[in-house]
């Protein structure tokens, strides 16, 4: 009788051990997921009942806020003081629909949430209220980039190539958050449909170029290959290609020509800045499918960047084996061509990457995040995502970027007392108009880098390169953040800049 | 120290002084307490959706929570062997009660499980878990060795059964598991052979399955747990409901008082579901703390089992010990989703009068019978017999029961 007893006991006590992991398992490990659910209807009651925490820029600018409604189920609506300005990342909430952009990935933070007990009776009876949210983006820049752009679909990414923060980000088309964050269903569902329908280049306004859309990054992709040969296989730095305004392809009768037609070659030294086809599809070759395809992914190619922020979308190199019988593919792929697809995200990592010595810091928005009270709940800490060469081998690239600024395909395009280093690129798009995507992407001072750049501006004309077109945007964005850097008023240092996007747009007429 | 009975009335001293059975009223009073709290904070939302003051059921189980006292202190001072003589009327007034639910009982909710006294709606199954304590203890006594003939377990068990049957069919699936439990593992403590448990085990789980095939739509209620996503709206809501406002809890709690549950969101939530309320305010602490009390109160009410000199008692102990952890374990099971959700309570906890009156009743028998080596001359198992167990005023049945008893040591259905 005592026996079967502590059988019993012994099996009740097992499954009060179950019963208590399963607990602790909703409890604590899936917790976050289920307080996120969209099936938890509390998320979005929570997000009206009280105020939103506020989302701040780098300059203490007050990007998003809550401000009270007379509306007694919804006692609380967003606002965004720079309207379009920063839709594309800030994103918006609103109680009709879920949030976006960075509303959605700091939710959990802005949403009101239990506050740490202060006494005893906030102990058993804790209050509620949302966090503040800071961000490393500085308006100013972004109005910059907005200017620059005049209005033309494309994406300009600036960061801190130090820290990986994130000092604009800036995309076109954009929309108003306003009418979204309106108590009228109906113009919320409006203005859903409006900003989620495609424009003529196929950009819907809610999705961010800089981070959803991939172009061929053309011959911004040459800093890579060029890393190949710096890191995979140096003696080919030192090979002379032969000059000419084309090369014929093996395995195939097709012909690769400069793009411009004049004849090119030399060594890579020679041939980054005045960016020849031919000769960097023959290096692209020479250094193979397999050393070609490790050196984009130690960029961070066919892998989501870590920046925080949703949906975000990889960049594309084919894999080594699919070069295995298309060895055309892989000379088109070593300029940034055929199959080779980039975000303008990427390619600012890119950048950075060669400006920080190698080393590729994880990007982010977040600078820190403060409770009601000033507590510091958060502080985002700096880490190195990816190092695709060391500092010794980045070395020996800065100085070929600075010659495209000094006599390449970048001359002219900067200041003389402005020590940029870039790379510019014009990519084949092969659509009937034979439109092309014009990039640049640029870090600066080329010495001490405190600024990395990428824009790209897709659909341009046929004649259109990435040095008139990206060029003179880069150009304004790097003058803007050494400015701001040095404490001085962004918009003081130019007067080649436009003041306003309509006047940008209006100078391109 | 010892008490002293008397011989005459149906009260004897109240007995004190046993360190086990302070120890199960140390833990039942923090159950109580606790469940108490739980109850005022769970029943908010309900009390002011009812249109009253949001004290209304609060107030409600402070009454019951007083009877239920009351009833612990009887229970404590009753003698009980003359209980356990009473079982067959206790099992009989039982049974007439779930007749009665089946003739003029009240719904709720699609079930017909309450009588209507105006004072309380007294929920029979209820009293009939602990008719069934009493009934299996009063067999064990007095019909230990027949209980080892199939015919005759079938004939004597058949008060639980026919309970049992009247308690499915209200229909209310989760006390029915519990009774039909109470039974076998008392039968299991009390000897019977293990492959008389194993046939026995068999044809309950048959029943089940032959009764989840002839109601489709309670079997789809009952196993919506096993795939909790699949129907949001109706039978999987709950669950959701429930694991959400658990997350939400997280490892703290929202604070007591402070759940979003239970204004409206989780159906029940001061009743089946108080549990989830409980991890909503009071986080994982909350819940370890709530399930560390019911692996308290099994380890002294195991330890009030092993000390008993009178197995008849011991087998009462573990009835009533079986009925409380497991309600316990299948109603936080099936809160946490590792369970079908079947409406059985939280012990102390769940906003129940007939419920908590009833199982503090039982919580009294056992610290009652945790005085009985104090109280009289310790027996055995081979002691189990009628001589012991006489009664001045029956000795004619002594006489019978005495060719019956089994011998030394020997277990039933060998």
């Amino acid at each position: 009788m005592s026996r079967r007893l502590s059988i019993l006991a012994t099996i009740i006590l097992l499954l009060f051990v179950v019963a208590a992991a399963q607990a602790a398992n909703i409890q604590f490990f899936r917790a976050p997921a289920l307080d996120k659910s969209v099936l938890n209807p509390r998320v979005n009651e929570a997000s009206t009942e009280y105020p939103r925490g506020e989302i701040v820029a780098g300059d203490g600018t007050i990007l998003a806020q809550s401000v009270p409604t007379n509306n007694a189920t919804y006692p609380y609506k967003r606002i965004y003081p720079l309207g379009d300005l920063t839709a594309g990342i800030i994103g918006f909430s609103s109680p009709y629909t879920q949030e976006w952009g960075l509303e959605a990935e700091y939710n959990n933070y802005l949403t009101a949430h239990a506050q740490p007990a202060e006494s005893f009776e906030q102990l058993l009876s804790p209050t509620s209220a949302a966090d503040t949210v800071t961000l490393t983006v500085e308006p100013a820049l972004q109005k910059v980039a907005q200017n620059a752009m005049g209005g033309q679909d494309g994406a300009a990414v600036v960061l801190d190539p130090r820290t990986g923060a994130v000092l604009a980000m800036y995309s076109n088309p954009t929309y108003s958050p306003t009418p979204l964050t309106s108590l009228d269903p109906n113009i919320v569902a409006a203005a859903y449909k409006k900003i989620t329908t495609p424009d003529a280049h196929g950009f819907p306004p809610l999705g961010l170029v800089a981070t959803q859309q991939t172009f061929p990054p053309g011959s911004t992709f040459k800093v890579i290959t060029t890393t190949a040969a710096v890191v995979g296989n140096p003696a080919l730095l030192t090979k002379a290609y032969p000059v000419k305004a084309f090369t014929r392809l093996p395995h195939s009768n097709k012909l690769l020509f400069n793009d411009g037609g004049q004849p090119c070659g030399g060594t890579v030294a020679v041939m980054l800045p005045a960016s020849c086809d031919p000769g960097y599809a023959l290096l692209g070759l020479d250094l193979g499918a397999n050393l070609m395809s490790a050196t984009a992914d130690s960029f961070g190619y066919d892998q989501l960047p870590p920046l925080d922020f949703p949906n975000v979308v990889p960049s594309y190199f084919p894999t080594a084996a699919s070069f295995a019988a298309n060895l055309p593919g892989l000379a088109y792929s070593s300029i940034g061509q055929e199959n080779v697809r980039a975000t303008a995200l990427q390619q600012a990592l890119v950048a950075a990457g060669v400006a920080n010595g190698g080393e590729i810091m994880t990007p982010h928005f977040l600078s820190t995040i403060t409770s009601p009270d000033g507590t510091v709940v958060k502080r985002y800490q700096n880490s190195v995502w990816l190092s695709p060469m060391n500092s010794n081998q980045a070395e020996q690239i800065v100085p070929l970027m600075e010659n495209v600024v000094r006599y390449g395909t970048a001359a002219g395009i900067f200041p003389s007392d402005l020590d940029v280093a870039a790379k510019t690129g014009t990519a084949q798009t092969g659509n009937s108009l034979k439109n092309t995507d014009d990039w640049m992407i640029a870090f600066a001072p080329a010495t001490d880098p405190t600024v990395a750049i990428a824009v790209v501006m897709p659909f341009q004309a046929e004649s259109a390169f990435g040095a008139t077109v990206a060029g003179p945007i880069v150009k304004c964005l790097v003058e803007g953040t050494l400015a701001l850097q040095a404490g001085l008023p962004v918009s003081g240092t130019s007067t080649t800049c436009p003041s306003s996007p309509t006047a940008a747009a209006g100078s391109k007429a | 120290m010892a008490t002293k009975s008397s011989a005459k009335g149906i009260l004897q001293p109240t007995p004190s002084g046993n360190f086990a059975a302070r120890m199960l009223l140390l833990v039942t009073t923090l159950l109580v307490v606790f469940g108490t709290i739980m109850v005022a904070s769970a029943s908010e939302g309900q009390s002011a959706a009812n249109g009253g003051s949001s004290f209304s059921i609060i107030l409600r189980d402070l009454v019951y929570l007083g009877f239920g006292v009351f009833t612990l202190y009887v229970m404590t001072r009753v003698k009980v062997e003359r209980l356990i003589r009473s079982a067959p009327l206790l099992m009989l007034v039982g049974l007439a009660m779930l007749v009665a639910v089946r003739l003029v009982g009240v719904t709720t909710n699609g079930g017909k499980r309450w009588l209507n006294l105006h004072a309380i709606l007294l929920q029979p199954s209820e009293i009939f878990k602990l008719s069934t304590v009493l009934f299996l203890a009063w067999l064990v006594q007095l019909h230990h060795d027949e209980l080892a003939e199939w015919k005759h377990l079938l004939i004597w068990t058949s008060p639980v059964s026919i309970g049992a049957t009247l308690i499915l069919v209200e229909p209310d699936i989760g006390t029915t598991s519990v009774v039909v439990s109470i039974a076998f593992v008392m039968l299991a403590v009390a000897g019977l052979a293990t492959r008389r448990l194993c046939q026995v085990a068999l044809i309950g789980v048959s029943i089940f399955f032959i009764y989840m095939k002839m109601k489709p739509y309670s079997a789809a209620r009952f196993f919506s747990f096993l795939h909790p996503n699949n129907d949001l709206v109706s039978s999987g809501y709950q669950l959701l409901q429930s694991k959400i406002g658990l997350g939400a809890g997280g490892l703290t709690g929202l604070g007591l008082g402070n759940s979003r549950e239970k204004f409206g969101l989780l159906p029940n939530p001061h009743t089946d579901f108080i549990f989830s309320i409980l991890g909503e305010e009071l986080g994982l602490v909350g819940t370890l703390i709530a399930i560390g009390l019911f692996v308290w109160f099994l380890f002294v009410a195991t330890r009030i089992a092993k000390q008993c000199t009178n197995d008849v008692y011991r087998v009462i102990v573990v009835g009533i010990t079986t009925w409380i952890v497991l309600e316990a374990i299948i109603n936080i099971a099936s809160v946490v989703g590792g369970w079908a959700v079947t409406g059985v309570p939280l012990p102390f906890f769940s906003y129940g009068g007939t419920a908590l009156i009833t199982e503090l009743a039982a919580v009294g028998l056992i610290y009652n019978i945790a005085h009985d080596g104090s109280r009289t001359r310790p027996t055995t198992a081979s002691a189990i017999v009628p001589s012991q167990l006489r009664d001045p005023y029956d000795r004619g049945r002594d006489q019978r029961t005495r060719e019956r008893r089994p011998s030394t040591g020997q277990r039933l259905g060998r």
